[in-house]
């Protein structure tokens, strides 16, 4: 009993240490919520923003130039004005966000010279895939880093999932480096290892009860599927916790966990997976698994990965690749505790988070599959799991931002992804979580310079959203873009909710209508497009590029 | 054999590589309650010279009464859920549902939902004049 009171004291304690509860931005999405608004920001007002926003520094992989070998995927994580993120060169990088050294280098991993290696067996070879990686979730890191107190012996330790190098020529582990001086704290055992067909890639850890939770997806996306598998590795020393496992299906492929696990208010993990067949004439499309987490949300006991709740919208008979690549958004909003999250196919869902065992419901079960149904979906979905219709890989895989009850996404909308040409995979909907479907969505913005804007994150009522183009590593020309929610500043434009019409008359005669587009405060150049989150910290917002610049903006 | 697999089997084995439009790119509302979207179109050798026009309806919320089909029709719905009336009987349609229509039939759309486009591919033989 005594255990079990301190355990329940504890849990309370290492979720407010992870979530820093500080100006810092310490993990993917902030913190073990995703819900990436920054709440202690004051700098960062909509005036200050709107009237002086400018480039602070700019950090380039020695070397960039363009190409996949130089990019950033990751996110950058902030602790102490210091933004750490991996790229897929296969080296983590410490920069400095402030002072006189603003833009340069705190440390590199593995260090650029070496003569013996250390503790973790590296010298300097890069933590990349040598071949058979798929981009952009490789060769290298594309693990956004999660900084934590928890290690002995180090104030914060960098953890992120990535390649190790000089082990089979990439064998997949999670990293522990110190914060401060980036030396290799531990390695975990092979997660993923080479001669299978699994590797770290975009997930990004999500730390809490002192353990890392990650998971891994294919090692060359489709070519072939992967088993999704989640670990839970101990924070103090890099063993991992045999007590907990996850495994999506029972074969023989399908799952592949693209994403960063969350954890719920009351300690337990939310995950989703990716799919399982892509085409029916496939090996692996000729029979459902017995057990089958595929294309799902779920929520997992945070001791043995046990499943308490499935959502799977799209049936396997449907699966046409819509894999759950974004990560979820999970926790307290004003009507309750909510896991939200985007499917490939466009579709938002939002699941009722409960305290208790497992559960499911037979209105959104299937024969011999027991399911849970979502509190809501946007577009309206009549019934679930789906009978028809189109659940492909739309490109929807990007995480959502939250604000109160305000959820920022990029998803399909109204007109869903059943029509190719007017299928937007830049169109950002503000939600309002708790309202009526009638007054679900509030406003809509066509986010400019490119088809893939990377995630958006929020503070002060202002959203922070980077362009982007999937797959270009070149360095051109993109934007950080700086939007007022319309809680701060009064729209002056609408657009109508269905993409093919223009507002006014023939919208509302079509029975769609006009929404207001919210305000752009300010639109800042980089070098790259943005895919990953922008770090909102102690009045800088620091973003990543695909071409391999870590950039930061203050007022 | 259902009668819509049937009729679906024939138009794909008819049908040729579809054409779209150049007149048009935008959508219409050629009724209240529908957006449709331009056609696309195939011409079918024969020496009637029916062609095949395919159009995407998008039904927002509330009722589109009384909608008439130019020939001889196949309809899916591809997304959303939408109720249709049709020679007064009333049927709900999810996702992966398909129908037919005889030439000079009325179809009436109801969509009960907000923000939730119901997408209906329409396949239509049209015959020249």
């Amino acid at each position: 009993m005594r255990i079990r009171t301190a355990l329940m004291l504890a849990v309370p304690l290492v979720a407010a240490l992870a979530r820093g509860d500080s100006k810092d931005w310490l993990a993917y999405g902030y913190d073990q919520r995703h819900f990436s608004k920054q709440p202690n920001e004051t700098a960062l007002t909509p005036p200050a923003v709107e009237q002086s926003l400018h480039q602070n520094f700019d950090f380039a992989i020695p070397g960039a130039g363009g190409g996949q070998s130089f990019g950033f995927s990751a996110s950058p994580s902030i602790y102490n004005d210091v933004a750490y993120v991996g790229a897929l060169n296969g080296v983590f990088y410490a920069i400095y966000g402030t002072g006189p050294d603003k833009g340069k280098l705190k440390w590199q991993y593995p260090p650029a010279a070496a003569t013996k290696p250390d503790d973790c067996g590296i010298t300097t070879q890069p933590l990349q895939i040598g071949q058979g990686s798929g981009n952009p979730s490789g060769p290298g890191i594309a693990s956004s880093a999660a900084i934590v107190s928890g290690v002995p012996g180090h104030a914060r330790a960098v953890i992120f999932g990535a390649p190790d190098g000089s082990s089979n020529g990439g064998d997949g582990r999670v990293w522990a480096l110190d914060a401060e001086n980036g030396r290799c704290i531990w390695k975990s055992p092979v997660l993923a290892p080479m001669a299978g067909s699994a590797k770290i890639g975009y997930s990004s850890p999500v730390v809490a009860h002192d353990r890392v939770y990650i998971g891994v997806s294919a090692k060359n996306p489709d070519y072939p599927i992967t088993i999704g598998h989640l670990f839970a590795i101990n924070l103090a020393d890099g063993s991992q916790d045999t007590a907990f496992g996850f495994t999506a299906t029972s074969g023989p492929a399908g799952g592949g966990i693209w994403s960063s696990p969350a954890i719920t208010p009351n300690g337990n993990v939310i995950v989703t997976t990716g799919n399982s067949c892509t085409d029916t004439t496939k090996p692996n499309c000729q029979n459902q698994p017995a057990i089958n987490y595929a294309l799902s949300m779920l929520e997992l006991d945070w001791r043995t990965g046990k499943v308490l709740w499935q959502v799977q919208p799209v049936p396997w008979m449907l699966d046409d690749d819509p894999d759950w690549a974004a990560s979820p958004s999970v926790g307290r909003v004003s009507c309750g505790n909510l896991a939200m999250g985007v499917q490939k196919d466009g579709y938002v869902y939002a699941v009722d988070l409960r305290n208790g065992g497992s559960h499911s419901n037979p209105v959104c079960s299937s024969p011999q599959h027991a399911l849970e149904c979502p509190r809501w979906s946007f577009p309206h979905v009549a019934q679930l799991p789906f009978t028809g219709g189109i659940h492909n890989d739309t490109r929807f895989i990007r995480m959502a931002a939250m604000d109160g009850d305000r959820l920022y996404v990029i998803a399909a909308g109204p007109a869903t992804a059943a029509i190719p040409a007017l299928t937007r995979t830049n169109r950002l909907y503000s939600l309002d979580v708790c309202g009526s479907e009638a007054n679900r969505l509030r406003w809509i913005l066509d986010v400019p310079n490119g088809s893939a804007p990377g995630p958006p994150s929020t503070a002060n009522g202002v959203i922070y959203i980077g362009t982007h183009d999937a797959y270009d590593f070149n360095p051109v020309a993109h934007h950080l873009l700086a939007y007022a929610d319309i809680t701060v500043r009064r729209p002056n434009t609408a657009v109508c909710s269905f993409p093919g019409l223009p507002p006014g008359r023939q919208c509302a005669q079509a029975g769609f209508r006009d929404l207001p587009v919210p305000v752009l405060l300010k639109d800042l150049p980089v070098v790259g497009g943005i895919p990953g989150v922008p770090a909102i910290s102690n009045g800088q917002v620091y973003v990543a590029t695909a071409a391999g610049h870590v950039t930061g903006f203050t007022p | 054999m259902n009668p819509t697999i049937v009729f679906a089997a024939w138009l794909l084995a008819l049908s040729p590589a579809p054409q779209q439009s150049a007149s048009s790119s935008m959508w219409t509302v050629p009724v209240p309650g529908i957006a449709v979207s331009p056609p696309l179109t195939a011409p079918m050798r024969s020496a009637h010279r029916p062609i095949i026009v395919m159009h995407n309806y998008a039904v927002g919320q509330g009722t589109a009464r009384d909608v008439p089909v130019p020939g001889c029709t196949l309809m899916e719905l591809r997304a959303g859920f939408v109720f249709t009336t049709i020679a007064g009987q009333k049927q709900p349609r999810l996702p992966g549902d398909s129908w037919t229509l005889d030439t000079g039939t009325v179809i009436t759309f109801e969509n009960p939902y907000p923000d939730a486009a119901a997408i209906i591919r329409v396949t239509t033989i049209e015959m020249q004049p």
